[in-house]
């Protein structure tokens, strides 16, 4: 069964020419899903309207087999980390948990021990009286978790959940998230590559409010396989390479510069590609700009 | 249950609160001691007998048509358009007409006709006058006689048992600074969800908006209140220890904070709960300026007594006790009026929250069907 069904759904906002989601229809397993897009591309719109925190224009959708049309009964079994999250900062960690578990319902004789199992599994115990305005980055993201976390979801919704974050606290971030998604789904949004690579196989890639693209990054790369290629460039010639080319990657070598780049052909011999290559490969096809 | 206490704690504990808190006792207590310092255990002198507002036909004459001549004279009225006072003169038609409405009045024989001359003496006026007969009580004014200096006395320390006239004044006093400054602090606290980037994350958990509204507003109340109740407690103890041997109404100050104040209280907060919906940012505030202002010049006619549909009705005075039992019931009427008032609001709000998160085109969209 799937967790979540997104049938034919569309937001339009007030004065804004184009809308954010344009008949967007796609259905969710369990697991971890990575919804991968550019900014803009209405990850966000999508996030929010399946959390009830926005209304969809027209579509229906359903979480768990619950429609929109009940509120109430969807937060009651998701778990929302909002992009760029934050939270009172004079409030305590410890304080600003019970403050959301008591929104989240979760009863009072239970939310002491629900709050030091999960201070304990984002590794912020030691910071459990600490005020938020404290916290680092990366331990601010982990409270954001922790708080999705606080009423046991059937679902998590994670919305751009590394941005701002330095590699170590990525990483971990990412672990963390594929613990999570061994016992419930997890929908991660991102537009980070990378962050989907290290999680999931499973993807969708959103663009313009349509889904372009949705299956296992295995059948994305395969997509790609014979349009991604690599050459050696002298270093006066590479700007006029870079013109003529869609690159995505460089590498300064002594003299030359190695690029890889993304064409529908090519003389020179196809490459592998990687999964961020297979993704810029399938938005320049969609967008008609592959050389 | 568990939400309200946490809503108290992270109101109690927020820098406005603190503030909000020193303003209010700062307030009271400058406004009020002095007035706790007079003595009321006995009769005052005679020449030190309160002013009232007569009631009775020859003194109402009277006093209108002294002041309406002396301002036909000098052809210069003052009238009071939402309190603001303002000087009118009138051209000689008018002058002619007011010379006229001013001969029927003298040749008045009772209340009815002279009130039918008040109202066209207004209207000549442009309306907003001193001279509407609610309006014209107030030139009416004389000492008492001693059997009302008597009968106010007796009230005082019979009825009022001391405590009770003090607590009339403070009441006044704490409602003219708990009709404002309470929005402000309600917008700052609504305010705080958004400047903390905590709205979403709040919205996404299982307890709905308006449950959450309704719970802050109940907590803003008692909150809110807590100041002026820690005034009013050390203003009975101030009382008790003035007069050790009088028999002291020890309740007169709480009576006071729930009857008078809160419903001033729950008004200034539920324009705070329900602008912030409406506009999601400070401009409610400057509504309850021009609302307090308007309310205040109003009431500045007359300070010594006045209720009516006043939003923050006026008592200050240690006196004027008999007018106070006398309009009880209209006191009262306001009061509860108010209340049901700042309770629609806070609906209100509800219900702009719900409609903002699109609740009920959710509930009655054919849209959304299941699968």
């Amino acid at each position: 069964m799937s967790s979540i069904k997104v049938a034919d759904i569309t937001k339009v906002y007030r004065k804004k020419p184009t809308p954010a989601l344009n008949h967007l229809t796609l259905e969710i397993g369990n697991g971890m899903f990575g919804l991968l897009g550019k900014n803009g591309a209405g990850k966000s719109t999508l996030m929010k309207i399946l959390t009830t925190l926005e209304q969809p224009t027209s579509g229906r959708a359903e979480i768990c087999g619950i429609p929109l049309t009940q509120p109430g009964a969807i937060r009651n079994i998701i778990g929302y980390l909002p992009q760029n999250f934050a939270f009172y900062p004079n409030m305590k960690v410890t304080a600003a948990l019970s403050y959301l578990a008591t929104l989240a319902n979760v009863p009072v004789r239970e939310q002491r021990r629900r709050i030091e199992q999960l201070l304990d599994e984002v590794n912020l115990t030691a910071k459990a009286n600490v005020k938020i305005q404290q916290l680092s980055g990366g331990m601010l993201q982990r409270l954001g978790i922790a708080q999705a976390l606080i009423n046991n979801p059937q679902l998590l919704i994670v919305d751009e959940p590394t941005a701002g974050l330095d590699p170590e606290e990525r990483i971990r971030f990412r672990n963390l998230l594929t613990d999570f998604a061994s016992s419930r789904t997890v929908l991660l949004s991102t537009h980070i590559v990378s962050d989907v690579e290290a999680t999931t196989n499973r993807i969708g890639i959103l663009e313009h409010g349509q889904l372009l693209f949705t299956g296992t990054t295995n059948e994305l790369i395969d997509a790609a396989t014979g349009h991604v290629f690599q050459a050696l460039i002298p270093l006066e010639a590479a700007a006029q390479f870079k013109q003529t080319h869609q690159i995505s990657e460089q590498v300064a070598q002594a003299d030359q510069i190695r690029f890889r780049f993304i064409a529908g052909s090519s003389t020179r011999s196809p490459i592998a590609p990687t999964l961020e290559e297979a993704y810029l490969f399938l938005q320049a096809e969609q967008e008609g700009v592959l050389p | 249950m568990r939400l309200f206490w946490l809503e108290c704690k992270r109101m109690c504990f927020s820098l406005a609160f603190l503030i909000y808190s020193g303003l209010v006792c700062a307030f009271i207590v400058l406004n009020v001691s002095p007035m706790v310092n007079r003595s009321l255990t006995e009769m005052p002198a005679p020449s030190h007998y309160d002013v009232i507002y007569a009631s009775d036909f020859g003194t109402l004459k009277e006093g209108v048509l002294e002041q309406l001549v002396a301002e036909y004279k000098e052809n210069s009225y003052t009238t009071y358009s939402l309190g603001f006072a303002k000087t009118n003169s009138l051209k000689a038609n008018k002058r002619a007409l007011m010379q006229t409405q001013i001969s029927a009045l003298k040749h008045s024989k009772n209340r009815q006709t002279f009130n039918a001359g008040l109202r066209r003496v207004d209207t000549v006026l442009g309306g907003h006058s001193a001279y509407t007969p609610a309006n014209a009580v107030t030139l009416a004014e004389r000492p008492m006689t001693k059997s009302e200096a008597k009968r106010d006395y007796r009230l005082i320390v019979k009825r009022d048992k001391i405590s009770g006239t003090f607590a009339r004044v403070f009441a006044d006093i704490a409602s003219l600074i708990v009709g404002i400054l309470p929005t402000v602090i309600i917008i700052s606290f609504c305010y705080s969800d958004r400047r903390s980037r905590a709205l979403a994350t709040i919205q996404s958990k299982f307890v709905s908006s308006g449950r959450r509204l309704f719970t802050q507003y109940w907590v803003s109340l008692i909150v809110l209140l807590l100041p002026v109740l820690a005034v009013g407690m050390y203003f009975t103890l101030r009382v008790i220890s003035l007069y050790p041997n009088q028999t002291i109404d020890l309740l007169a100050f709480m009576k006071v904070t729930f009857v008078w104040v809160l419903p001033t209280l729950m008004v200034s907060s539920a324009v705070g709960f329900l602008t912030y919906q409406l506009f999601g940012n400070f401009m409610g505030f400057a509504f309850q300026i021009a609302w307090w202002l308007v309310t205040t010049l109003i009431g500045a006619q007359r300070v010594d007594g006045n209720y009516g549909w006043l939003f923050m009705p006026r008592h200050n005075s240690l006196h004027n006790v008999t007018y106070f039992y006398d309009h009880f019931a209209m006191f009262i009427i306001n009061r509860v009026s108010y209340a049901i008032l700042a309770l629609a609001m806070v609906v209100a709000a509800i219900l702009v929250a719900r409609v903002r998160k699109g609740a009920y085109r959710n509930a009655f969209s054919s849209h959304h069907q299941r699968f």
